[in-house]
């Protein structure tokens, strides 16, 4: 090895350290800058992945088209006739809270955004949506879907965010078993890739009795997100000698999803 | 040189760009992906001299980390990370031991052909998912069972080796183009292209 090539990896391997030893806040402004940058780029692929599956559902022979049209009818006149039977029960509920004089609930401020990209590698449970600062996105705010929770706002830029799943072994949520006294703590846990994903359920009481398929839901405790939003179903529970845990099957499913909404939670 | 030098930079982030167009046209989730960046630093560490290679080296993991490298924030439920992740700039030192093995196969690319250069390709994209997956699974302290983590790896390598001759045949008439003296170490592209492409 020539000296100069020795000088040169030194200088390298001061380099590589001197980036390592980097604290959060700075990471999170070169990740910033550099996303900010490619944002374009992940947009311009989405739009054209979009195109694709516009293109496919276009081709669709037209008996199909007639075929789901007369299904979407039929759905569409049972959603009117809930809709019509939701307001009726709205109404009876302010009714109800007006009689009772219950502090109005303040509505969930939701910014809707799409996914554009979902985890590139078999380690990391994130996706990026197509939102970020510009619409009122901050780091911490809840994110979730028509199917339930999704994860937590991780990294946000200008337009565009990038969300840490409930998946995540790193993600957790203050979580209470529905119909019970139970509270605990979910986490990620470990899969295999491409596998259903599932959540582990700590701290629950040892002496615990739900059935599996109870709902598991937000508490609301610590401040990030917001109570009774479905996180998932119990698969099983694990008694130990001092605390029990769940397995959680999570509502979401990180495949079908493909529109996320965010929760703006900042205090006003 | 130095002209070549920055065309390979050009071509690296031309990479970088195509890279994230791709993770926005990738459908499946459970399956190997694209993975272009690491493609990129491969094949142009393949081609330029020890210095460069490590320059391309920072620079990749620089751009690899900012990509996807998870940074714990304090949390009202937490105030410890509930657990460990891989620091920001792990994969500097991942691309700079992957680029010193692509200098040692150097000379194996240049007399070897497309052929034997994508297999080597691919083992190098083999090598270094490997390498991060084993130590994201030791930072957190757990390793999950079966295979399908391995035939992530797999794909991914396999999917994007596939990539390989194109590039390096573009690097090569790059090389042609320009007209220029590459030192010995550079010297592989000259002897690939007479044997596959140009002769």
């Amino acid at each position: 090895m020539k000296p100069l090539h020795i000088v040169i990896s030194v200088i390298f391997l001061v380099l590589a350290v001197l980036v390592i030893t980097r604290s959060e806040r700075t990471v999170r402004s070169i990740q910033g800058v550099y996303l900010n940058a490619v944002s374009p780029f992940i947009k311009s692929g989405t739009g054209f992945k979009d195109k694709i599956i516009a293109f496919n559902r276009e081709v669709e022979t037209s008996k199909a088209l007639e075929k789901r049209l007369a299904a979407e009818s039929a759905e569409f006149g049972r959603l009117q006739a809930t809709q019509a039977r939701y307001i009726q029960i709205e109404a009876e509920n302010a009714r109800l809270r007006a009689a009772l004089d219950f502090k109005e609930r303040i509505p969930f401020n939701l910014v809707s955004a799409k996914v554009l990209e979902r985890t590139h590698s078999a380690w990391w449970k994130t996706i990026t949506i197509d939102k970020g600062e510009g619409s009122q996105i901050a780091t911490e705010f809840p994110v979730i879907s028509e199917k339930g929770l999704v994860g937590k706002v991780d990294r946000v830029w200008n337009d565009i965010a990038t969300v840490l799943l409930i998946t995540d072994e790193s993600c957790l949520v203050s979580a209470r078993v529905e119909g019970s006294p139970e509270f605990g703590i979910t986490s990620g846990l470990l899969r295999e890739y491409g596998e259903e994903a599932l959540l582990k359920l700590d701290y629950l009481s040892k002496d615990i009795s739900v059935e599996p398929g109870t709902r598991v839901v937000t508490s609301g405790k610590g401040g990030v997100f917001p109570d009774n939003i479905e996180i998932g179903t119990i698969v099983s529970i694990e008694k130990g000698p001092l605390y029990s845990h769940a397995i959680v099957k999570p509502s979401f499913s990180v495949v079908d999803t493909d529109l996320v909404f965010s929760i703006n939670t900042a205090k006003k | 040189m130095i002209r070549y030098f920055f065309i390979c930079l050009a071509v690296f982030i031309f990479g970088c760009l195509a890279q994230q167009f791709i993770y926005g046209i990738q459908l499946d989730y459970g399956v190997g992906k694209i993975l272009l960046l690491p493609l990129f630093f491969f094949c142009i560490a393949s081609v330029q001299n020890y210095v460069s290679t490590l320059f391309f080296a920072f620079i990749m993991g620089l751009l690899w980390d900012a990509d996807h490298c998870l940074t714990f924030q304090d949390s009202p439920i937490s105030d410890v990370p509930p657990v460990d992740n891989l620091r920001f700039g792990y994969s500097i030192f991942l691309f700079g031991i992957m680029g010193f093995v692509m200098k040692l196969l150097q000379a194996v690319i240049a007399f070897r052909g497309l052929l034997i250069s994508t297999v080597l390709v691919f083992l190098c994209l083999l090598t270094y998912l490997l390498l991060e997956g084993m130590l994201f699974y030791f930072v957190r302290g757990a390793v999950p069972s079966g295979s399908s983590i391995l035939r992530f790896i797999l794909e991914s390598s396999g999917y994007t080796s596939l990539m390989a001759p194109l590039l390096l045949v573009a690097l090569g008439v790059l090389w042609k183009l320009l007209k220029i003296d590459l030192d010995n170490n550079a010297s592989s592209l000259i002897t690939l292209l007479k044997k596959d492409t140009l002769e």
